[in-house]
C-alpha cells in the first residue's frame, strides 16, 4: 500500500464517504421506487382479505365508498352496503402509543354500534409479548361489544379488558385506537343513517 | 481449486458462525422460534452477506483505512434496507409479518461486519463471495436446525406439519429460555463430536 493510503488527507477521506453515502442513497432510492406501487398493492390486498373477514357480505367495494370525517381526520370508514342497506361499517384506526411505534387497527361495527370484530392490521410490538395482541384469545373479548361499554380500559386502569400479560403498553395502545374507532364509528352511523330513506 | 473449497466449506460446520464462532446470537434466538423462520432469517442474511462481501471487496483498494469501518456499514446497510424492501414487495405475506420486525437487525449482526472486516477487506471478489455463501449457509444450516428442534418440541410440527399429537408441546422451547437451551445442548452435542476427533484432548 502507498504512503499516501496510509496516511489520506482529510480531503479523501470526506471524498471517499460521500461517494459511497451517495451511491447507496441513489441505490435505494431507486429501489424505493420500484417497489413502492408493490407494496401498497399488497397492502390493499391485505385490507381487502381483512375486510370480508370481517364483515357481513355485502355487494359494494369499501375501498372505493371510503370517506372520513372532518372531526376525525385519523380514521378512514369503509362502509358495507348491501342491496342499498348499511350491512357494516369497518373503520381503520391508528394509536401512536405502541411500545414500538404505530399500531394499525381494522374494526367491523354493525349498524347498531355493536362490535362485529376486531382485526390489527399493522404493528411493531415485541415480538412474544405485544404481537399476541393479533391472537384469537385476546381478540374475541371485543367481540359484540355494546357502544355504551366504550370506553373501554385495561383492568390495571379500572376497565374491563384483560390485558396481554407483560404488555400493558401495546395494550393500552391497541385499546386507544379501538375507542378512537368506535368514536369515529357513532358519529360516521348516525351521519349514514340520516342520509338512509 | 482447493484455496476455494476451503474457503466454501469452513463456514459449514467447522467455523459454523453460530455453533462455533458464536455471532449474531440475537436473530439466532429471535427468529428461530420455528423451522420456516430460522430457515427464511437465514437465507436473508446470506443475500446480504455474499452481497455486502462482494462489494467490500471490489471497493477494498479504494477505501482509506481510517474510514473503512463506517464505510462497510453505509454499504452493509444499503444491502439490508434491499432486501426488507424486496420481502415487502415480493415474499409471502406470512413470512413478511413475522420475519420484517428482525430484518433491520441484520445490519447489526456481527457476522456480516466481521467477515467484512477480517475477510473481504483483505482477499479478491471471487473469495469473497465463496467465503460469504459458506458462511451464510452455515448460518442457515444453524438456524433451520434449532427452529426445527423448537418447533418440533413445542408445537410438535416441522415445516408446519403435524406429526406429534397436538397435545404433545412444550410451550417453554417456544419461548426465549426453550431457545437458549436448545442452542445450548447442540453446542454441547458439536463439542463432544468435536474433541472425541481431536485425540489427546481430554474432555
Amino acid at each position: 500500500m502507498s504512503k499516501t493510503s496510509q496516511h489520506p488527507g482529510m480531503f479523501r477521506l470526506i471524498v471517499t464517504l460521500t461517494v459511497i453515502t451517495l451511491l447507496s442513497g441513489a441505490i435505494l432510492g431507486f429501489l424505493y421506487q420500484m417497489t413502492a406501487p408493490v407494496i401498497q398493492a399488497n397492502e390493499e390486498t391485505r385490507l381487502k382479505k381483512n375486510l370480508t373477514d370481517l364483515l357481513d357480505s355485502f355487494d359494494n367495494n369499501p375501498l372505493e365508498d371510503a370517506f372520513t370525517l372532518e372531526e376525525f381526520p385519523n380514521l378512514r370508514f369503509l362502509p358495507a352496503w348491501r342491496e342499498g342497506r348499511l350491512s357494516a361499517l369497518a373503520v381503520e384506526a391508528t394509536s401512536t402509543k405502541g411500545y414500538a411505534g404505530a399500531v394499525t387497527l381494522l374494526v367491523g361495527f354493525k349498524g347498531t354500534g355493536e362490535v362485529l370484530k376486531v382485526a390489527v392490521l399493522r404493528q411493531k410490538e415485541t415480538p412474544g409479548l405485544g404481537t399476541r395482541m393479533t391472537e384469537e384469545s385476546f381478540l374475541k373479548q371485543f367481540v359484540n361489544r355494546l357502544p355504551d361499554a366504550f370506553p373501554l380500559k385495561v383492568k390495571k386502569d379500572g376497565g374491563a379488558i384483560d390485558a396481554l400479560t407483560a404488555a400493558t403498553i401495546s395494550s393500552r395502545a391497541f385499546l386507544d385506537a379501538l375507542n378512537l374507532a368506535q368514536a369515529g364509528a357513532s358519529k360516521a352511523l348516525a351521519r349514514l343513517k340520516e342520509r338512509l330513506p | 481449486m482447493n484455496r476455494y473449497w476451503k474457503e466454501f466449506s469452513k463456514g459449514l460446520i467447522h467455523n459454523n458462525p453460530v455453533f462455533v464462532i458464536l455471532l449474531g446470537m440475537c436473530p439466532t434466538l429471535a427468529t428461530t422460534t420455528n423451522a420456516l423462520n430460522g430457515f427464511s432469517m437465514g437465507l436473508a442474511t446470506m443475500a446480504v452477506l455474499v452481497g455486502s462481501n462482494l462489494t467490500i471487496s471490489l471497493i477494498r483498494k479504494l477505501i482509506p483505512d481510517t474510514i473503512r469501518i463506517p464505510a462497510f456499514i453505509v454499504v452493509i446497510a444499503t444491502f439490508v434496507t434491499t432486501i426488507q424492501r424486496v420481502m415487502e414487495a415480493w415474499a409471502p405475506p406470512a413470512i413478511n409479518e413475522s420475519l420484517g420486525i428482525f430484518i433491520p437487525l441484520i445490519v447489526v449482526n456481527c457476522i456480516i461486519l466481521g467477515r467484512a472486516e477480517a475477510f473481504a477487506s483483505k482477499n479478491t471478489p471471487l473469495l469473497s463471495v465463496l467465503d460469504g455463501l459458506g458462511m451464510g449457509l452455515g448460518f442457515t444450516f444453524a438456524l433451520t436446525l434449532l427452529g426445527s428442534l423448537r418447533e418440533i418440541l413445542g408445537n410438535g410440527t416441522l415445516f408446519g406439519f403435524r406429526f406429534l399429537p397436538t397435545d404433545f408441546s412444550m410451550l417453554t422451547f417456544i419461548l426465549a429460555p426453550g431457545g437458549f437451551l436448545v442452542l445450548g445442548l447442540i453446542i454441547a452435542v458439536l463439542q463432544k463430536l468435536n474433541s472425541k476427533k481431536d485425540t489427546g484432548v481430554s474432555a
